[in-house]
């Protein structure tokens, strides 16, 4: 089935299009779901209330974008609904707005890293930083566009970003240097 | 093998189209979910589909209605049918049938020709052809002349249904007379049954009771399982109560009373207060729900003099009588007020002033 066809059969109210849309679409979206989310099961909610509104408001997709990147964008918004629900049930400290040179960070042997630990240490990350760096560098967020949704200002999601950027770097040399020990010790 | 990239890169090329099966029951809460369910019900409903839906059932309306003709009509035959059966009256299976496709009119003259020829062929067997007689007999004979033929009072009372004409002939026939009186006297349920009612729809005021009953029923069950046939119920919220009753002859009915609740006083006025000023009851002061205006309330003395007014429904007494403490005792008030109706409402009553000691 095409997209086209997905999206029609979807907007004329047919489960079986909208299984098959949710099939196609799901597992992708659990991992873009786990990245914005602190649990598993927070992950899921996130993916079961963005495909309700998915299918609620696919009449508005237009079929000349791409239909993952719509499903994605609604799943992040999504995501970014439950994290500023739990920012307000939960006293956070002022970010602090040091604006720093982002440094651009190079990384040696990246190709050791696979994919379920880069995931583990998103995970990982303090929140904020975490929804920074997602927009940010996988979604391809601009700061503007992070600085609305967070409602939060430009430079802090800059400052956010480069922390978030730090902290992933010193965790991957971590790794690499245990990586390098046990190797040694061959 | 060394490369150098940037760290978001890396990140975005592990983990941009990661994917992870989600748990089986993410898709059933999806299916699950009322708002979806409402779009799609909706979104599949079509004008196309409506229409369709109503022409098939006028279609089997009509199917029906036909059936129901042919069953009538068959259920006709079927009497004339029994009477077939017997080989001896081959003759009067055509005259029957003669019959039958006479107009309605025409019945009483034609029953009269049917049974007189009946008569004629079972006396006189050399007849040659029944059927043919028949044709030939009835353009010429008046309807007079064959009274004076037959008239025999019998025929008189057979003239409107078939069945009648059957049991004429059955007559004749004593073997199959028991037969049809058994298929005509059907045994019929002697039992009367006795009509079930339970209480009517009903309005109370919250806060009292309501008693709901079930009239002819020989058992009941109501939906919270108790068997009383008389039911005191004080429901705070409107709601449905659901009995359901077995009548005499074992069926059941279910009945549904509707009770509807509505905030009769808007007003609670608490009983008594404790001006102590320990924070807890320390103002004579009625408690509301909804929208009321025009609110007054007089608090009197059991002499009649008056020792607080007010006109604010969130002002209460005080327990002071122009700055010195009331004494302890009953006191009489009355509140007037427009409900959310806008409905003068007037409550009277005492309260008791105490003081902790």
């Amino acid at each position: 089935m095409t997209d086209e066809e997905l999206v029609k059969g979807c907007v004329e109210g047919k489960s079986k299009f909208q299984q098959a849309l949710y099939n196609k679409f799901a597992p992708v979206m659990k991992g873009v779901c786990i990245r914005y989310s602190d649990t598993i099961e927070e992950a899921e909610d996130i993916l079961q209330d963005g495909f309700i509104k998915v299918f609620l408001n696919l009449k508005n997709f237009r079929l000349d974008g791409s239909l993952e990147g719509w499903v994605r964008r609604i799943m992040v918004n999504t995501a970014l609904n439950y994290y500023r629900a739990k920012q307000k049930s939960s006293y956070h400290a002022n970010i602090d707005e040091i604006v720093e040179i982002v440094e651009d960070v190079r990384i040696d042997n990246y190709d050791k890293l696979n994919t379920k630990v880069l995931l583990q240490m998103i995970e990982e990350l303090p929140p904020g930083y975490r929804m920074v760096f997602n927009m940010f560098e996988i979604e391809g967020y601009s700061h503007k566009e992070i600085a609305d949704e967070l409602n939060v200002s430009v430079n802090t999601s800059k400052s956010q970003l480069l922390k978030a950027r730090r902290s992933l770097q010193q965790k991957i040399n971590e790794l690499t240097e245990s990586e390098n020990k046990k190797m040694a010790q061959l | 093998m060394k490369t150098d990239k940037n760290i978001g890169e890396i990140f975005k090329d592990n983990l941009y189209d990661y994917a992870e099966n989600p748990s089986g029951h993410v898709w059933k809460n999806i299916q699950k979910n009322p708002d979806l369910i409402k779009y799609n019900i909706k979104a599949s409903f079509s004008y196309a589909k409506l229409f369709t839906g109503i022409a098939a059932v006028a279609f089997i309306s009509v199917a029906l209605y036909f059936a129901y003709n042919n069953f009538v009509q068959n259920e006709n035959a079927v009497v004339d049918n029994n009477l077939i059966e017997l080989p001896n009256q081959k003759e009067n299976i055509k005259t029957i049938v003669v019959k039958e496709s006479k107009p309605v009119e025409d019945n009483s003259l034609v029953e009269n020709k049917i049974i007189s020829e009946k008569r004629k062929t079972q006396s006189d067997i050399s007849n040659p052809e029944p059927a043919k007689s028949v044709e030939l007999i009835k353009p010429n004979i008046e309807p007079q002349t064959l009274e004076m033929v037959h008239p025999a009072p019998k025929v008189q009372n057979l003239e409107s249904t078939p069945q009648k004409i059957a049991v004429s002939v059955a007559d004749e026939k004593p073997v199959k007379t028991k037969e049809l009186d058994a298929f005509q006297e059907t045994p019929r349920s002697t039992l009367s049954v006795i009509p079930v009612f339970a209480s009517k729809d009903t309005i109370i005021c919250r806060w009292t009771p309501a008693r709901l009953s079930v009239l002819g029923a020989v058992s009941v069950a109501w939906s919270d399982g108790s068997t009383d046939f008389e039911k005191i119920v004080e429901p705070t919220e409107s709601s449905v109560f659901v009995v359901r009753a077995t009548r005499n002859d074992g069926t059941d009915t279910l009945l549904r009373i509707f009770v509807q609740v509505e905030d009769c006083y808007q007003i609670y006025v608490p009983t008594a207060f404790t001006p102590d000023g320990d924070g807890r009851n320390d103002e004579f002061l009625p408690v509301y729900n909804g929208d009321i205006s025009d609110y007054e309330m007089v608090v009197f003395t059991r002499t009649g003099g008056k020792v607080f007014e007010t006109k604010n429904i969130n002002y209460g007494w005080d327990g002071k009588i122009s700055g010195s403490q009331a004494e302890e005792g009953a006191y009489f008030y009355a509140i007037r007020y427009r409900d959310s109706k806008n409905k003068q409402r007037e409550q009277f009553g005492q309260v008791i002033l105490y003081r902790s000691r």
